[in-house]
């Protein structure tokens, strides 16, 4: 088991230094371990952790490249070719996909101080849209009103992991909106997406299409049957995941719980059947990745969980929400 | 994050600038420049592994450093520093030309072996005329009339398009350029279509080229008057066996104003044959030999200084504030027993008294108190560990029933007298510490986890066994390593800890491993013969009963192995798993034995000894269990290692083990994964 | 050149596959793995053709039954077999090809790409399926034992003597080895690691930079090689048009700011971007001082992959 154990630091290693930008380095990892009392099971908690997935400044740069470039101009210039006779000019491909993108907005969701509206930006610089075609979801209706040739929106986001923010924001805006324009089109274009909020955002009915740069199928929740981090088959006997989900959600537990009581203000029976839930992952996400701008709370909170009334060291802290607005 | 001083440990990933920056001499009487001898017309092969420098040293003598380095002493021209140094380096990589193209089953081996040289003449005087056109651009009062000199070098071709008659050296070049162009495209177009090259006329033969252009030029120019074209032709090795046979007969033909300097990897030369009856070159007579590493193993406290200053440029090159030998070595930990003597008297159990009481065919409890009442001794577990080799030694001797007990208590009376220090001279302890105390020492890490004592840069520069880049390698790891752990390497105050430090080790010898890069099935075979000799070794050290002292090493009579076992041997140490150490007459050897250590980078894997004094003989049997590579002979080994086991551990059975029967291909008992 | 405009579709099975033209020849190299052979047997071609190509070891009775094989004899390197193929069955660019590259070993798939262009050859369709997963994470064996690295027949460009710029260009996928075996082989150039990003999934680029990491030493910049994108290029991995359209915008940069004197390129990672290398090299380097080095291998593993997840079609215009 040592030897096992050591194989996943040299790995762990590796992927700090080249990776994680530098998180997760030994003092941390070793006040993280800290946070679990029972020696014997730490090694299953190291096999976990070599498995997150963590999206570095480069790599969410990337992906929003390809967002833009293979999600939303691919498909508009593969139909221009097509219609135009299979040409490979670029003084008839260019302006026709000009006209296009000048009748597109993208749009960042959620609030301010949330991330996908953070995204928004660096969207636009990476891919050079001008900032006059990124907006906020809350313009939408003002952009319909003074600039008729609109017609098309693309929101922007980070992830989505059960679709309930993207559901929260826009399902009755957008239901609206159609009623009122017909002919508009709503996209929703995510870095990730899970298969499950594809499908809650297909069956919402607003969106012409949902995209993602990466699906995750069931194989990426961490303790599914199918979890693709306990798949292979050289793994040692040790090595349990059955015990490190039972283990994961006792610690999960108490975290979410006091999410719940104590930062959302839920009574302490609604508290404990909402901890019950979200031990493995908001909305039982069992989720292992984060961001280098934030850790997604669909994935397991014993990575990120960070409140400092908890004595609880996380691996990749999650920014703390501001839950309620102080008291004036 | 600090910058790794050590994250580029190959010359090839420097530019020009930083080749010179960070040149080292070797120091001592003689170095690089006596050992290369860049202005003497004798050709030379100069033979070194990977990573022994020889790229960085040929690069330094090319025209490239050597501009760089005359432009830094600006009182006089380049010119006039090339002429006082009485060479001119022009250096190229065999890799370059991607020889391997010039072959297939369209033309006959003489047909291809034609378009090359045509092709090589073509490519190697580009590199004389680029810097004489550099040269001009930077002193145009060299030349002033260029023309002429076109002409001559024109001439010595069998053959000139008519419609090119180029006036300057620039335009000539452009010429040999589009010549060789021409040939690629011609080469590249048959083979893509699978047609016979079609119209390529060869415009001049014999490497009339490479030998005539120097010559020319030397007529022409007055600064040339003293001074040696010396070609650097690096990485031999690639050439096929045919295209080295061009070179050696070039090696033969050569004379003054050209020399020739060939670096190579030791595997690099395939044939010394030349075209000229298929004679072989003569070292000595034709060409000498430069063994890069053997002047490194041969010289090690020059090497070490070699070593400590090359770390040191790097080091203060990244902004550290190391500035000396000595603060640079108390940067790491070093191994120190006295911590280890402390940190055994922590533990609940330690190993080999457990082992004992596990073996001990004693059922009485009071008897084997007595025993170890006898044999162990806190203040001093080297002392006791003596005792214990002492012990079991006498268990082994042992013909019939074995006075445990009575044993124990001579034991005991020969330390007191040891420590006491009486009747020195028959001492038993005194004799055994002087020869086993390093045994010891890796013994009680091994036995209780802990690790082992390979740290500190001067058991690096020793496990690196002469090629520098090991020693780069292990500390970038080890470097890498503390800076994840957070100890603030090169910092004055901090100090690099042994973890760290094994960890570094652990993966510059898992890279060692993977980087020899043995082509085919047989860098298989290669592989695991290494580790069967590891295991072995590692299996006798380790054992109750060390036939030798400080093993790391074999003796072999090389006569007695096939043919295929003699080359996996030869590859093993042209590769350097192995080290051959028996160069000088040693007298306990047999006419036609040889030594082999294992290199210390490696050694460090099975918990092998630095240095060399017990040396074990592989016989032939043996030789075959460690250098076949079938199936049963897989098989086989495991068996003997189980046997070798047996015959060195209490309870020390004789019986042999049978194949197929039970626990016979476990793993020994004293076969740890060490590090 | 825009590699941008070239057309590229996916489909989720092959029985989706909605075909634009008819094909005259399909041809697939044969490997038993449920993708590969799925693809053969539900796709609509006048011809299907199995090419069995020796690396990948299967003897006599393992051959599919009933069909068009090809096997080529025995010590014949890529281009051999593949104007054998065009040869024995009299292909030309009259045809419609069609050509699943997922069980083509890469030097076979380079030396295609390659020789319809020779053979003046104006469209081609190649497919490639994506896998859902590597069998054993970034553990997954591909290639055993390295033999030598090659320049590919067909990519053997010229050569300059000056070296002072050579830069090497890897595709760097799981097989490290590989990685690490061009990068020795080249060792003077100065390198540059192209990543699939995005990745086939996503946990597969971490896993790509853990293998790529073994090679580390030999690619030359230190752990800066992977955190700093102007040493690295990324191009999704299933992507062969915007791989040839970054190392096409990458090769332009570098020699405006300095010519480059010797420029290698190594496909090492998927096949999609094999492809796109190529595509590359036939649009923009022929004859020039441009190679394409492969390491090959003696044999390969015949299944590295589980579940199909999307079928590719590229549609490759010379």
């Amino acid at each position: 088991m040592k030897e096992f154990e050591d194989d996943l630091r040299r790995k762990l290693k590796i992927l700090s230094d080249i990776i994680w930008d530098g998180k997760g380095r030994k003092s941390t990892l070793d006040q993280w371990l800290d946070n679990f009392t029972e020696d014997d099971f730490k090694v299953n908690i190291l096999y976990l952790l070599t498995h997150f997935i963590y999206f570095n400044k480069i790599q969410v740069t990337e992906m929003l490249k390809s967002l833009y470039r293979d999600l939303y101009r691919y498909p508009i210039l593969s139909k221009i070719r097509i219609e135009n006779g299979n040409s490979f000019d670029s003084k008839i491909i260019e302006p026709l996909f000009n006209v296009e993108l000048s009748k597109t907005r993208f749009v960042g969701l959620g609030g301010a101080g949330e991330s996908a509206t953070h995204l928004l930006y660096p969207f636009g610089h990476i891919n050079d849209i001008h900032p006059d075609y990124l907006i906020n979801y809350k313009e939408i209706k003002d952009i319909l009103k003074e600039d008729k040739k609109v017609d098309n929106f693309i929101f922007i986001d980070d992830l989505a992991g059960s679709g309930t923010q993207a559901k929260k924001y826009l399902k009755d805006l957008l239901t609206e909106l159609k009623i009122e324009y017909p002919n508009i089109s709503f996209t929703y274009m995510v870095l990730i997406c899970t298969t499950k909020a594809l499908n809650t955002l297909e069956e919402l009915g607003i969106f012409k299409e949902v995209k993602a740069v990466y699906l995750l199928d069931d194989s990426f929740k961490a303790f599914d049957d199918k979890s693709r981090f306990y798949a292979n088959e050289n793994n040692p006997s040790f090595i349990d995941l059955e015990a490190t989900k039972k283990y994961s959600g006792e610690y999960g537990k108490p975290l979410y719980n006091f999410i719940w009581e104590v930062k959302e203000g839920l009574d302490t029976v609604k508290a404990n059947s909402m901890a019950d839930r979200d031990k493995l992952g908001f909305k039982r996400g069992e989720l292992l990745l984060g961001f280098h701008h934030n850790t997604p709370s669909n994935t397991l909170p014993i990575i990120w969980f960070n409140e400092k009334e908890l004595p609880w060291i996380p691996i990749f802290p999650r920014f703390n929400k501001v839950y309620k607005k102080p008291a004036v | 994050m600090n910058e790794n001083p050590f994250d580029i440990t190959k010359a090839v990933h420097y530019t020009n600038q930083q080749l010179l920056d960070y040149w080292v001499n070797l120091p001592g009487d003689s170095g690089f420049e006596e050992m290369i001898n860049p202005k003497s017309q004798m050709p030379m092969m100069i033979v070194g592994g990977k990573g022994s420098g020889k790229t960085h040293v040929l690069k330094y003598y090319s025209f490239s450093l050597q501009k760089l380095r005359y432009l830094e002493n600006n009182t006089q021209s380049v010119s006039n520093q090339i002429s006082e140094k009485g060479y001119l380096g022009l250096y190229m990589r065999a890799g370059n030309l991607n020889a391997k193209k010039f072959k297939g089953k369209i033309h006959t081996e003489e047909a291809w072996q034609a378009i090359f040289e045509y092709h090589l003449d073509l490519f190697i005087s580009q590199i004389s005329l680029k810097v004489f056109v550099d040269l001009i651009k930077g002193e145009p009062h060299l030349l002033k009339d260029q023309s002429s000199i076109c002409e001559k070098i024109i001439s010595l071709f069998d053959k000139w398009p008519e419609d090119k008659i180029p006036k300057t050296l620039e335009e000539l070049l452009n010429c040999f350029i589009s010549f060789q162009k021409q040939i690629d495209y011609k080469v590249n177009n048959s083979s893509l279509l699978g047609l016979p090259i079609e119209g390529l006329d060869i415009l001049v033969t014999g490497a009339k080229l490479i030998l005539g252009i120097p010559k020319i030029l030397k007529e022409e120019f007055v600064f040339l008057k003293n001074v040696q074209f010396t070609y650097l032709i690096d990485e031999f090795e690639n050439f096929t066996e045919t295209q080295q046979k061009f070179i050696n007969t070039l090696i033969r033909e050569i004379e003054a104003p050209v020399s020739i300097k060939i670096g190579t990897r030791p595997y690099g030369i395939k044939t010394l044959e030349t075209f000229s009856g298929g004679e072989s070159i003569r070292k000595g007579a034709e060409y000498e030999e430069v063994d890069i590493d053997g002047i490194f193993r041969n010289r090690p406290s020059d090497y070490s200084n070699f070593i400590k200053q090359i770390c040191l440029k790097r080091v203060s090159e990244s902004g550290f504030l190391i500035k000396s030998n000595e603060a640079l070595r108390n940067s790491l930990e070093i191994f120190d027993y006295d911590n280890l003597q402390k940190k055994l008297l922590t533990l609940k159990r330690i190993g080999h008294r457990s082992e004992l009481e596990r073996k001990l065919p004693i059922e009485e409890l009071k008897e084997i108190q007595i025993i170890f009442d006898n044999l162990n001794y806190n203040s001093n577990f080297l002392y006791e560990k003596a005792s214990y080799l002492i012990f079991y030694r006498s268990w082994k001797k042992a013909k019939s029933e074995f006075e445990f007990k009575k044993e124990s208590e001579l034991i005991s009376k020969s330390l007191h007298n040891f420590i006491q220090g009486r009747e020195l001279k028959k001492n038993k302890h005194r004799k055994i510490l002087e020869k086993f105390k390093y045994d010891f020492i890796d013994q009680l890490s091994v036995e209780n986890n802990l690790p082992p004592v390979y740290w500190g840069l001067d058991n690096f520069i020793r496990m690196s066994a002469g090629i520098p880049r090991l020693v780069l390698q292990i500390m970038k790891y080890t470097f890498s390593w503390a800076n994840y752990n957070e100890e603030r390497p090169f910092a004055m105050t901090s100090k690099i800890s042994i973890n760290s430090q094994r960890e570094g080790l652990l993966q510059a010898s898992d890279w060692f491993i993977k980087d020899a890069q043995i082509p085919g099935k047989f860098g298989v075979t290669v592989n695991q013969s290494i580790h069967r000799i590891g295991q072995y070794l590692q299996t006798l050290r380790y054992s109750n009963t060390p036939p030798e002292c400080s093993i790391s090493s074999f003796r072999i009579d090389k006569t007695i192995l096939s043919p295929q076992n003699q080359k996996t041997l030869k590859f093993l140490t042209e590769y350097s798993y192995l080290i051959k150490t028996s160069d000088r007459q040693d007298k306990n050897l047999e006419r036609n034995d040889n030594t082999y250590q294992i290199i210390g980078i490696l050694a460090s894997i099975w918990g092998l000894s630095l240095s060399q004094r017990g040396v074990p003989n592989l016989n032939i049997d043996l030789a075959k269990l460690i250098f076949d590579d079938d199936d049963e002979t897989g098989k086989q080994f495991k068996l003997f290692i189980n046997e070798i086991d047996s015959k060195y551990n209490a309870p020390f059975l004789k019986k042999k083990s049978k194949p197929n029967k039970g626990k016979t291909t476990e793993t020994p008992s004293n076969q740890t994964k060490l590090l | 050149m825009n590699y941008e405009y070239y057309l590229k579709r996916s489909f989720s099975s092959v029985a989706d596959i909605d075909y634009t033209e008819d094909y005259d020849f399909f041809l697939s190299s044969y490997n038993e793995s449920d993708r590969v052979i799925g693809l053969f047997n539900g796709i609509f071609s006048k011809e299907k053709i199995w090419i069995i190509l020796s690396e990948y070891n299967y003897t006599k009775n393992e051959y599919p039954k009933n069909k068009n094989l090809f096997i080529p004899e025995i010590n014949t390197n890529e281009g051999e077999i593949i104007r054998q193929l065009f040869n024995d069955y009299n292909i030309t660019s009259n045809h419609r090809l069609c050509i699943d590259i997922t069980g083509f070993l890469r030097p076979h798939i380079a030396f295609l790409v390659r020789y319809l262009k020779a053979l003046n050859f104006k469209k081609v369709d190649f497919v490639y399926t994506d896998p859902v997963r590597y069998r054993k994470k970034e553990k997954t064996p591909f290639s055993s034992i390295l033999s030598s690295v090659e320049q590919v027949e067909g990519y053997k460009g010229t050569s300059v003597t000056d070296t002072s710029n050579d830069l090497l260009i890897i595709c760097t996928g799981y097989d490290s080895k590989r990685t690490r075996a061009v990068a020795d082989y080249k060792k003077k150039a100065s390198k540059t690691l192209l990543f699939g990003l995005p990745a086939l999934q996503a946990d597969m680029f971490q896993e790509n930079i853990l293998m790529a990491y073994d090679a580390e030493d030999d690619t030359g910049k230190g752990n800066l090689q992977y955190l700093d994108s102007s040493f690295s290029l990324f191009a999704p991995a299933n992507d062969p048009f915007i791989t040839a359209q970054v190392i096409s915008e990458f090769v332009t940069n570098k020699n405006n700011l300095k010519p480059i004197t010797n420029l290698y390129l190594s496909p090492v990672s998927t096949k999609a971007q094999t492809l796109g290398m190529c595509l590359y090299y036939v649009n923009e380097c022929i004859d020039k001082p441009v190679s394409l080095i492969f390491p090959y291998c003696e044999t390969y593993e015949r299944i590295t992959t589980e579940g199909l997840s999307k079928i590719w079609i590229y549609t490759l215009e010379f």
